[in-house]
């Protein structure tokens, strides 16, 4: 092929070969060397993982945004919490009030029980004295 | 015993990151020697004949050269800060070992079309053609990034 041999073709193929990952491994040395790249010194073990210390440093910043959220939250759920007493409270007296008016539905019963028995007792003595209509 | 020592440590250190390069010497160094202790090797089966025709005696000063060179400078980079030179000796290895894998797959490729032979040697050599030039770009990588290393520091001062 194009006259040549078959080493001289491997010779030209290898060193275009070696040519071009000189190229490619020099760009990457460069960029080791100014640090675009992460280094082993970089990675932090977080939880077992390897982890870019740039990427911990985005966890922590996350966590930092969520614990002011929390703290913003926190006044209102303390409202919550203060309404939900008053509503437990409001119910107490209420199941109370219930209570009470049982106990006088329960009274009330009875009494008028009694009033029944007084009533038949007088019917009684009515029909017995001869005053009572029988009829 | 300091130095040894400390030999030890830069080697086991680096041993994850250049293991494709301390394997590449095993070969170098296997088929060096054992050309250099049967010299007729070559002649011995008709795969290489061409590697034989084009260098009879000098394969086995070359391999052994080569796998030697890139032994010293594995021991010496990232143990020696002070001799800046190991990546440029590894990748120098690197290149010179692509290339007489390069030689022999080509050989055993040619001998298999031109007088017989066997051709699995095209892809056993050809592996190791791989594995040289993904050295090459290792060492190349931290040729580059000590040569960056060395300019920023002189930068600082």
């Amino acid at each position: 092929m194009l006259g040549l041999t078959a080493e001289q073709i491997g010779t030209v193929i290898l060193g275009f070969s070696i040519a071009l990952i000189s190229l490619m491994g020099g760009q990457k040395g460069k960029q080791i060397a100014q640090g675009k790249t992460p280094q082993a010194s970089d990675m932090v073990e977080v939880a077992g993982a390897l982890v870019n210390s740039k990427d911990v440093e985005r966890i922590v910043g996350s966590l930092d945004a969520f614990t002011a959220a929390a703290a913003m939250l926190k006044p209102a759920i303390n409202r919550d919490v203060e309404a939900k007493t008053a509503l437990t409270k409001a119910l107490s007296e209420n199941s109370r009030g219930l209570n009470r008016n049982s106990d006088t539905a329960d009274d009330m019963r009875d009494e008028i029980k009694d009033v029944r028995v007084a009533i038949e007792r007088l019917k009684d003595e009515l029909i017995r004295s001869g005053r009572g209509r029988t009829e | 015993m300091i130095v040894l020592r400390r030999l030890a440590n830069g080697v086991w250190d680096h041993a994850g990151v250049r293991f494709t390069e301390w394997l590449g010497a095993a070969p170098l160094l296997g088929v060096g020697y054992v050309l250099y202790a049967q010299p007729d090797a070559l002649f011995s089966t008709m795969s290489f004949a061409v590697l034989a025709a084009w260098a009879e005696a000098a394969w086995s000063n070359m391999l052994m050269g080569c796998g030697l060179m890139r032994l010293v400078a594995l021991f010496v980079n990232g143990t020696f800060r002070g001799f800046r030179h190991s990546p440029t000796i590894r990748f120098v290895a690197s290149c010179f070992s692509a290339m007489f894998w390069m030689l022999f797959t080509v050989g055993i490729y040619t001998a298999w079309r031109e007088v017989g032979g066997s051709p699995t040697g095209i892809v056993a050599y050809g592996t190791l053609i791989a594995l040289e030039l993904r050295n090459a770009y290792v060492s190349r990588v931290d040729m580059a990034s000590a040569r960056g290393r060395a300019e920023h520091a002189r930068a600082d001062r």
